[in-house]
């Protein structure tokens, strides 16, 4: 059994660990799972059970490099989150990853301008690889800016 | 004259088609009795008798698209003017009856030695044939105009449009629309009319026992051929309800229902005015028939709609179903996933089983899920569950609730304030667990962060209770008599509501059980739901919570 992790993943993992991964899902199972799952791949990450709860976070000073989010959620939804998000300079550039049941996803993810979108239930190697790779091209877009 | 000849004219005096013979002034010199009868008058004597002028007073001449006829193109005109025959289809208006008769007007020369000598006129009547031909010409543009779209209050205006003024001068559809009369269109040729109309019908509304009213209700026709000076004065509430009546010119009007699958959908009002031919039994069969059609499309449309419909509720229901289902679904993989990924790499090997039991515990409230859909669909068909009786202990199962959504919110104060002793119900488990998962989700649900859910159970001599009580948002008063209609949800949370069986579903289910529930709210300070259940429940004796249970 292989136990060490890819060299290239090391060497991402090295550039990556400053920013976390915010993570909105009301479901506090997935919250688990996803939380899991990104730390086992190198990321640090912040949960919030909804729109609101990760408004907050974000005003608190948290700068993510990804916002990975569900869409229907109780109080505030993926939707209004995004369009929060995206209405503020300070967070338009962060990339977002929808992750959700909802059937229309494909659609949704691109009106919101979505860099990736995975339909539940999901493979957690995809999760991390669009993540890594969305956080990647946030790095490279931050270090233009 | 010869014998022949005599015999001649007075075998003309009897053919069924109008004949007339003007000499080379143009004056009439020969009339049968049908060209009596065709100009309005009582005997061939009496119309020869007459002066033109007055010949000409007692009729309009209309031409084959009943505008007024320019007397030059009449085929006798044109034979005297030179023409050998000369044939045309003129309408015959008598101003005395406003009865139309068309006929096929043949003129012919008759010359001796190269002079005119008569000029022979035949009126064949053709209007039996024109009627007919104008019935058929509508009947099929009505067919057109009403399969053309399936918005049926479209199509009643265009075919309102359609029949004036051809069969009369105003035309209203009314429909029924949820158990009343409402009016659709309204067709006259005159605007101002129109809203002449509509004002009459805004000022004065028309009493439930209305000639129209009580057409669309019984589908028996009603035929007014004369509208009189009383009825419009009985009819008129006032002065200017009466002058109004007045100003619209009716004059004789024709109502039939509209209907299909032997209901009652509405009623068609003709109504003719001024100078028009009243309404005669002879209208009915068209008209009828043109009802009978438009029926026939409401009804379609109507059908059409209501399909549309369930079957875009179904795809909600199904987008809805596959949404609720892929969350947990999502969870009892990635738990699968990650044990699997410690057991292949065995960084943690020591947390699998934790793993698996969270997964399997998802997977559970999966199965409960799928089984809850099941009876949503049951419940929608208006059907009676499946049940499950067996003893229950509502103690356990309330303590088993809470310990569940303890897990599973950790933003709220979950508590059980059961009693020391089992309260036992004969009742279906799993059915009951779904109510409370319900009451408590939607507890959660309207209370704040840190809100204190409190479920207590209590046993009385008919019957034991589970309470589920919040500190939440309340219910306005005036919200609570409907908070158990299905859908009501939808309006007021947040986002579209799940598949689950939400408060409508879950009262359902109680009654199915024999039971009940209850709430008691005050906006502001929070809701105490009461899930009442029978000591022993028995269902067959209960009458199904839904309508139409089938036998």
């Amino acid at each position: 059994v292989d136990r060490q992790p890819a060299a290239a993943y090391v060497e991402f993992r090295a550039h990556m660990t400053d920013r976390p991964v915010l993570v909105v899902e009301d479901d506090p199972e997935l919250r688990t799972i996803y939380q899991e799952v990104l730390q086992d791949g190198g990321f640090k990450v912040v949960a919030a059970r909804d729109g609101l709860d990760a408004l907050e976070l974000l005003n608190a000073g948290t700068m993510p490099c990804v916002l990975l989010i569900d869409l229907r959620m109780p109080r505030m939804t993926g939707w209004e989150f995004a369009e929060h998000v995206q209405s503020d300079a300070r967070w338009r550039h962060l990339p977002l990853v929808v992750v959700a049941a909802y059937y229309r996803i494909a659609e949704e993810a691109e009106r919101l301008g979505a860099s990736a979108w995975l339909q539940k239930p999901i493979d957690l190697g995809r999760l991390v690889s669009v993540v890594e790779d969305a956080c990647r091209a946030s790095r490279a877009a931050h270090v233009d800016v | 004259m010869s014998t022949s000849e005599l015999d001649l004219a007075d075998l003309l005096r009897h053919v069924g088609d109008a004949i007339t013979v003007q000499a080379a002034d143009g004056s009439l010199v020969f009339a049968n009795e049908a060209a009596a009868e065709l100009l309005g008058f009582e005997s061939p004597e009496a119309l020869l008798a007459s002066p033109l002028s007055d010949l000409m007073s007692r009729f309009d001449l209309l031409d084959a698209d009943g505008r007024p006829l320019d007397l030059g193109t009449l085929p006798g005109r044109r034979v005297m003017e030179g023409a050998p025959a000369a044939e045309s289809l003129v309408r015959f208006r008598l101003r005395d009856s406003a009865q139309d008769q068309w006929s096929l007007v043949r003129a012919t020369r008759v010359e001796r030695d190269g002079t005119l000598r008569y000029v022979v006129n035949a009126f064949q009547d053709v209007t039996a044939l024109k009627r007919r031909e104008v019935e058929l010409r509508l009947l099929a543009e009505a067919g057109e105009v009403l399969g053309r779209s399936t918005d049926y209050q479209e199509t009643l205006s265009e075919l309102a449009q359609m029949v004036i003024p051809e069969l009369a001068d105003w035309c209203v559809v009314d429909i029924f629309e949820g158990g009343t009369l409402s009016r659709v269109s309204i067709a006259h040729h005159d605007p101002a009319r129109i809203a002449l109309a509509e004002e009459v019908q805004r000022r004065y509304p028309p009493a439930e026992d209305s000639g129209v009213a009580s057409v669309a209700a019984s589908g028996e026709p009603l035929l007014i051929s004369e509208v009189t000076e009383e009825m419009l004065t009985s009819s008129a509430r006032d002065a200017d309800h009466l002058a109004m009546l007045r100003e619209l010119g009716l004059r004789s009007a024709l109502v039939v229902a509209l209907s299909a699958r032997g209901t009652n959908l509405g009623a068609m009002t003709l109504i003719r005015g001024d100078g028009a031919t009243p309404f005669s039994r002879d209208d009915l069969p068209l008209i009828t028939d043109l009802a009978r059609r438009a029926g026939i499309a409401v009804d379609n449309a109507r059908l059409l709609h209501d399909a549309t419909e369930s079957v875009r509720l179904r795809d909600d229901f199904l987008a809805t179903a596959s949404h609720d289902m892929r969350t947990p679904l999502a969870t009892v993989l990635g738990y699968l996933q990650i044990a699997q990924r410690h057991v292949a790499t065995l960084t943690e090997p020591g947390r699998v089983p934790e793993f698996l039991a969270r997964a399997e515990r998802t997977a559970v409230r999966l199965a409960r899920l799928v089984a809850e859909l099941m009876d949503v669909s049951l419940i929608r068909a208006g059907q009676r569950l499946p049940l499950a009786l067996q003893e229950v202990d509502l103690v356990a199962l309330v303590e088993r609730a809470v310990s569940e959504h303890r897990q599973l919110s950790e933003h709220h104060d979950l508590t059980a304030e059961t009693s020391p002793h089992p309260v036992i119900v004969n009742s279906d488990e799993s059915r009951i667990e779904r109510i409370l998962d319900n009451l408590i989700g939607n507890a959660i649900k309207y209370s704040p962060d840190r809100g204190r859910i409190t479920l207590a159970t209590e046993m009385t001599a008919e019957e034991a209770r589970i309470r589920v009580t919040d500190q939440g948002v309340g219910i306005p008063r005036a919200e609570l008599p409907t908070i158990f209609e299905r859908f009501s949800r939808a309006s007021t949370s947040q986002g579209a509501p799940g598949v689950g069986l939400g408060l409508a579903g879950s009262r359902d289910v109680a009654r199915q059980l024999g039971g009940d529930i209850t709430v008691v709210s005050t906006q502001g300070k929070g809701s105490t739901f009461t899930v009442h259940l029978p000591r022993r429940s028995s269902p067959e004796a209960e009458q199904p919570a839904v309508e139409d249970a089938p036998a």
